[in-house]
C-alpha cells in the first residue's frame, strides 16, 4: 500500500554529526522534502528564524546544549513544531528521562530509514491538519 | 652558805627539770633530735633509734646529711640556714634506716641558739600513713584506668613484661585461667608478627616511662581463634623512680574490629562500585561514540540500497538509457557507499582505541626513554607528514621499568595531538625531549608551537572521547589512553599551554632502582 505522501515538508536536521545530517537530508530531500541542517544548538535557532520548519529532528547531546532544551527553545520560536528525537546513547533510563514531554518520536541510533521517513512524515501531516 | 644553798636546790630543779623533760622524750613514741649548728646530732632519743635501727652512740657520731634521703647535704645546708632564719619549721622528708631502707617522716624543727646553733627535731614516722594514701590513691587510679579502658580484664606486669597479675575475666576472652598467664610474658599469646610489633611497642613504652595508650594486638584464644585486644595502662614506679611496670586493663575488641573490617571492606565495594560508574561513563561515551558514525553509515547504505534498486529496474526495463541520468544515479550511490566506509572506518578506529584500555599489561622490562622515542618516530615521520617538524632533545635518562609499547603509544599519541594543534597552512615544529626528571623520575616532554589551549581546554583534556577536532576525525581517546598508561606506570603527566603559542604535555615516570634493573635483566637471562 503505498503510503500517504505529504509533499513539500520543511525539515530542521541538528545533529553534530555532519554525515548523519547528510544523508538525512539526502533521504528526505528525495521525498520531495525541504530540509536544512545544524550541528549546533545555536545554528539550529539561527536556521529556525526564517526558516518555518514542521519537523526537527534533533540529537541528545549537542556540543553546546541539550537536545532537549533546544527543542524547548525551538518550540517556542515556531509553536506548531513537531520534535522527533534521537540518542546514540540508547538508554532505558534516558527514555524515562524524555518522557512523552511533546515528543512527537524518539529514535535510538542507528535507525531504519524507511522508520525515520514513515515518523517525519506523518508529523508532517499531523502539523498541516491539527 | 644560804646562797650555795639557794644555788643547789636551783641546780636540782635544773636537774629534775631536765630528768622530766628526759623521761618524756625518752617515753616519747616520736623521734627527736637535737642538733647543731653544723647539722651533727647532739642528743636522740630511744623512738629514733628504735625508728632508724641506730644505737644512740651511732647517731650521736652523724650528721643530717648521713640520714636524709631526700636532700643532698647542699640542700640540708640551705634549709638549716632557712629554719634559723625563720626560728623554726615543718616539712616531710625521707631517712634511710640502718638496714637501707627509707621512711617517710614528718619533722618539726625549732631553732634554739644557745650559743651553738641548737636545734631541736620531733620527727614522725608517717611511712605507713603516707602508703596507706598511695595505696588508695593507686587503687582510684587503677578502678579509673579500668573505667577509662571499659577494660574487659585487668593486668599487671613487670618491666620486663612478665605478668603479675591477671584478673578472673581474662578467661571468658582468652580461654586461659589467671594462674595459666601469671609468670608468663605478656607476649606468649600472640602470633611471631603480632609478638615482634607488641614487643617494639612495649620496649619503647618501658623506655619512655610512658603509658600505654589504646595499643590493639592480635592475639590467640586458646581453642584457636583471633582475638583483637586493645591494651591501655599506666607505668607504675617506686618511690625511688624505677619503673616497676604496668597495670592497665585489656579491652576485647574483636567486635568492633570486625565492624571496622566490614567497613574497609565496604569501601572497597564503593571503589568496586565507582570503578563500575566511571566504566558505565566509558561505556556510554562508547555508545554514543560508535552509534552516531553507524547511524550515518547505516542511513548511507540503506539510501545507496535503495538507488542501487532503482537503477536495476531501469537496466532491466526497455527503455532507453537516459545515460547522463543514470550516471548520476550510479555516482550518487558511489558517493554514500564511500560516507559509509568513512563511517566504518571511523568506528574501527574508535575500537581499537579502545582496546587499548582494555589491553592486558604487556610485559614491563628497564627501558630508556631515548629509546622509546625512537622507536617511536618510526611511526611518527609517515602520520605526522608535512605538517610539522620533529626535533629531538635527547638527554640520558635512568631507565624506567615500563611497557616499551605502551610508553611508544604514549609518545605517539602526544606527538599525533601535538600535530592536530598545529592550525593548516604553516609548518610548525614539534620538540620530543627526554631528560631527568624531579627527585626519582625521568621526564619525557613533547612541546608544539600549535594553537594552544584555554584553561577550560585543558581542564578536560585527558577525559576520554573530550576532542576539539571535528566529529568523524579523532576519537577524544589519544589523551585519555596517554593517562591511562602513564597512570598505570605510577608516573604523572600534566599540560603547560598559552593559547597562541603551543602546549607542552610532560610525562613523569618513576627512575627503575638498581634491584629491579638486575632482577628483570635475570629475569630475562641476560643478567652478568
Amino acid at each position: 500500500m503505498e503510503r500517504e505522501r505529504p509533499a513539500g515538508g520543511r525539515i530542521l536536521v541538528v545533529d553534530d554529526h555532519e554525515n548523519l545530517c547528510w544523508v538525512l537530508a539526502r533521504l528526505l530531500s528525495e521525498r520531495g522534502h525541504v530540509v536544512r541542517t545544524a550541528q549546533t544548538g545555536a545554528q539550529a535557532i539561527r536556521v529556525a528564524l526564517d526558516f518555518d520548519c514542521q519537523v526537527a529532528i534533533v540529537d541528545y547531546r549537542l556540543p553546546d546544549t541539550t537536545g532537549l532544551a533546544l527543542i524547548a527553545q525551538l518550540k517556542s520560536q515556531r509553536p506548531g513544531l513537531r520534535a522527533i528525537f534521537t540518542t546514540s546513547y540508547g538508554s532505558a533510563a534516558l527514555r524515562d528521562e524524555v518522557g512523552n514531554g511533546g515528543l512527537f518520536a524518539y529514535f535510538d541510533k542507528p535507525f531504519v530509514n524507511t522508520d525515520m521517513i514513515d515518523a517525519v512524515e506523518a508529523a508532517i501531516l499531523e502539523s498541516v491538519t491539527p | 652558805m644560804a646562797r650555795q644553798r639557794e644555788r643547789q636546790e636551783q641546780h636540782d630543779a635544773v636537774k629534775e627539770r631536765e630528768r622530766f623533760l628526759r623521761t618524756i622524750l625518752d617515753t616519747a613514741l616520736d623521734g627527736f633530735w637535737v642538733v647543731d649548728g653544723a647539722a651533727k646530732l647532739v642528743d636522740v632519743n630511744p623512738a629514733y633509734c628504735a625508728m632508724s635501727g641506730y644505737s644512740r652512740e651511732e647517731l650521736l657520731e652523724m650528721h643530717i646529711a648521713d640520714l636524709d634521703a631526700a636532700e643532698s647535704p647542699e640542700e640540708t645546708a640551705a634549709h638549716v640556714q632557712r629554719i634559723r632564719g625563720e626560728g623554726g619549721g615543718r616539712f616531710e622528708t625521707i631517712h634511710r634506716r640502718k638496714d637501707g631502707s627509707t621512711m617517710n617522716v614528718a619533722a618539726s624543727v625549732t631553732f634554739i641558739g644557745m650559743g651553738r646553733g641548737l636545734m631541736v627535731c620531733f620527727l614522725d614516722d608517717i611511712t605507713e600513713q603516707k602508703l596507706a594514701v598511695d595505696a588508695l590513691r593507686e587503687s582510684e587510679q587503677r578502678f579509673r584506668d579500668v573505667v577509662a579502658s571499659a577494660g574487659e580484664y585487668v593486668f599487671e606486669m613487670d618491666a620486663q613484661g612478665i605478668l603479675t597479675y591477671v584478673s578472673e575475666a581474662v578467661e571468658a576472652i582468652l580461654g586461659y585461667r589467671p594462674e595459666e598467664m601469671v609468670g608468663q610474658s605478656s607476649l606468649r599469646l600472640l602470633g611471631p608478627e603480632e609478638q615482634a610489633r607488641s614487643a617494639a611497642y612495649l620496649g619503647e613504652r618501658v623506655t619512655r616511662r610512658e603509658k600505654i595508650s589504646h595499643f590493639q594486638q592480635q592475639a590467640v584464644h586458646r581453642d584457636g581463634r583471633t582475638v583483637w585486644l586493645e591494651i591501655s595502662g599506666s607505668p607504675m614506679f617506686a618511690a625511688d623512680g624505677v619503673l616497676l611496670g604496668y597495670r592497665g586493663a585489656v579491652l576485647d575488641v574483636t567486635v568492633a574490629t570486625k565492624a571496622a573490617g566490614e567497613r574497609d571492606e565496604l569501601q572497597a565495594r564503593l571503589a568496586v562500585s565507582s570503578r563500575l560508574e566511571a566504566m558505565g561513563t566509558l561505556v556510554a561515551g562508547v555508545a554514543h561514540e560508535i552509534n552516531n558514525p553507524l547511524a550515518g553509515g547505516m542511513a548511507c547504505q540503506a539510501l545507496a540500497a535503495q538507488e542501487s534498486q532503482k537503477i536495476a529496474a531501469i537496466l532491466r526495463g526497455g527503455d532507453p538509457l537516459d545515460r547522463p541520468a543514470l550516471t548520476r544515479s550510479v555516482e550518487g550511490v558511489i558517493e554514500l557507499l564511500g560516507r559509509a566506509e568513512a563511517d566504518g572506518m571511523n568506528i574501527s578506529r574508535i575500537v581499537k582505541d579502545l582496546s587499548a584500555f582494555g589491553r592486558p599489561d604487556t610485559k614491563r622490562a628497564p627501558v630508556r626513554l631515548s629509546a622509546v622515542v625512537k622507536s617511536a618516530m618510526r611511526w611518527l615521520r609517515v602520520s605526522v607528514g608535512d605538517g610539522a617538524t620533529i626535533r629531538l632533545v635527547l638527554e640520558e635518562t635512568p631507565e624506567v621499568v615500563a611497557s616499551a609499547g605502551q610508553l611508544e603509544q604514549v609518545v605517539v599519541n602526544l606527538v599525533t595531538n601535538a600535530a592536530h594543534a598545529i592550525p593548516e597552512g604553516r609548518r610548525g615544529e614539534i620538540t620530543i625531549r627526554a631528560a631527568p626528571g624531579t627527585e626519582g623520575m625521568a621526564r619525557l616532554e613533547v612541546s608544539d608551537d600549535g594553537a594552544g589551549m584555554t584553561p577550560e581546554i585543558m581542564d578536560h583534556v585527558f577525559e576520554p572521547f573530550f576532542t576539539t577536532r571535528d566529529a568523524g576525525r579523532g576519537s577524544g581517546l589519544g589523551l585519555a589512553i596517554c593517562h591511562a598508561i602513564v597512570t598505570a606506570h605510577a608516573g604523572t603527566i600534566a599540560v603547560e599551554s598559552v593559547v597562541g603559542k603551543g602546549s607542552t604535555f610532560r610525562v613523569e615516570l618513576p627512575v627503575a632502582t638498581h634491584h629491579e634493573c638486575l632482577g628483570m635483566k635475570e629475569a630475562r637471562g641476560d643478567g652478568a
